[in-house]
């Protein structure tokens, strides 16, 4: 009660309408609300492996992070392999790997050319989550290619590391292919019977990622919003709920913003594959 | 005294017009910001539809060389196919892509009896594309529909309500489908 009847001297001082501060406040709350809880549902980032369910042995881990360390050299692009007990409580593997891609940035920013892999124990399922950028070379049919030769066959026999190193070793080959350098010294293989390199959709892709680019990017629109913040004397009450609305809500699987990232890291778009073993 | 009293009062004026004016522009400008925005992100929904759209074709071809006698089927897709094509509102298109999505639903269920179909190669890797559009989709609907929400809480609440309406600026209809247009089509292979 006492801090309620101090409010308005404060607003008046401000000049801003206490009804304007009032809702702005409590847009600030909700976001703030809203960010914190996403950060507590997502695991926090410790390096090329993630290995929260504890599944991996030490030797798979450190053959993984040693092809990603290279490939990353090479190529730039970035990989992150993560195991979880569970994918609760989102809904589905789906949800929980493009919310944990964007919160993570896996990838370079402007390039997206992240790849995430998952593994959720409890519910059985595995999932391969590509950036935007490494979409033309890894199409989701090539990634279900991966899935069911180099990694399921493992699963099956409950050997984890084994599969994820699988999966590890196929997005390798491809990604390295596509930057035309070779790190098969390093274990990068790719499906012996892996999807041509073009399928249908692949020369629509390339449109397609043209017209995202143009229409799509949030890069392109976070500077508009940057500077009418500036503009206004008094907007910036609300400019600045407006762009810190934008920016922890891209945080945690991406606003309308978060087409591609404006928190500056690789952004993603729900590409990639999944499977239940 | 008198002819300073003066100058306070005008440049008081002068201040609250120029700050004024510079809080309209800064309002306006973030409302068109906002609006760009939805504008962008459907325009992600819309390619994705098409993507999907693109995509049957090439399952269907592939499914009617195993299954010839359910043309049934296929002429919903192609039915359904061409309304999200003539689709012109987010609500026409949310209702059509429910249509096509219930049409693929029923054409996947045909695949099950064809065992050889579904350890066709090249039928696994389109179920791959099309389960990974359907992703792409819910993304980009998620990411729509939250721009939406921004902009028309921004357009309704005071002060954006104030000129929102005489600026043109008019609340962006949700892409709304039901639940069980949702569900992602999942492929299991054993």
């Amino acid at each position: 009660m006492k801090q309620r009847s101090n409010q308005p001297q404060g607003d008046r001082k401000n000049t801003i309408p206490l009804s304007l501060r009032r809702i702005g406040m409590v847009l600030l709350m909700l976001i703030a609300v809203a960010a914190v809880a996403a950060a507590q549902q997502l695991p926090g980032y410790r390096g090329f492996v993630n290995d929260f369910a504890g599944v991996i042995e030490g030797r798979e881990a450190q053959a993984m992070e040693q092809l990603i360390a290279g490939l990353q050299q090479a190529t730039g692009a970035e990989i992150a392999v993560v195991t979880v007990q569970s994918f609760a409580p989102f809904g589905s593997i789906e949800e929980f790997g493009v919310a944990l891609a964007s919160e993570w940035g896996v990838g370079r920013a402007g390039e997206d050319n992240g790849v995430v892999i998952i593994l959720a124990m409890q519910e059985r399922e595995v999932r391969i989550e590509v950036g935007y950028g490494l979409e033309g070379a890894l199409p989701d049919g090539r990634v279900g290619a991966i899935l069911d030769q180099q990694v399921l066959p493992a699963f099956r026999e409950g050997r984890w590391g084994a599969g994820l190193n699988g999966a590890v070793q196929g997005v390798a080959a491809f990604v390295a292919q596509e930057y035309d350098v070779d790190l098969s010294s390093l274990g990068a293989r790719a499906p012996r019977t892996a999807a041509p390199a073009q399928t249908g959709p692949d020369g629509i892709e390339i449109i397609l990622f043209i017209l995202v680019l143009f229409f799509g990017g949030g890069r392109f629109f976070w500077p508009l919003l940057f500077i009418s913040r500036r503009r206004g004397f008094f907007g910036g009450g609300f400019g600045s709920t407006v762009g810190s609305g934008t920016r922890s809500s891209s945080t945690f699987g991406g606003s309308s913003f978060g087409g591609f990232s404006s928190s500056g890291r690789g952004g993603f778009g729900g590409g990639g594959a999944s499977r239940r073993f | 005294m008198k002819k300073y009293t003066w100058l306070i009062v005008l440049g008081a004026i002068l201040l609250v017009v120029i700050a004024g004016f510079s809080w309209y522009v800064g309002q306006r400008n973030s409302l068109i910001a906002l609006e760009e925005s939805v504008n962008g992100a459907w325009s992600e929904v819309d390619n994705q539809l098409q993507r999907r759209s693109d995509l049957l074709p090439n399952l269907v071809a592939t499914v009617q060389g195993f299954a010839t006698q359910e043309q049934q089927v296929f002429s919903d897709i192609a039915n359904a196919r061409a309304r999200l094509a003539g689709a012109g509102s987010v609500g026409e298109t949310a209702e059509s892509y429910e249509q096509l999505q219930s049409a693929v639903s029923r054409l996947l269920v045909i695949v099950e009896n064809y065992p050889e179909l579904r350890s066709n190669q090249n039928f696994m890797r389109l179920q791959d594309e099309l389960a990974g559009t359907e992703n792409r989709i819910a993304v980009a609907r998620q990411r729509y529909n939250r721009s939406v929400q921004t902009f028309n809480a921004r357009i309704r609440m005071f002060p954006g309500s104030i000129f929102a309406n005489q600026l043109g600026f008019v609340a962006r209809e949700y892409f709304e489908i039901s639940e069980a247009a949702r569900e992602v089509p999942r492929v299991q292979f054993n």
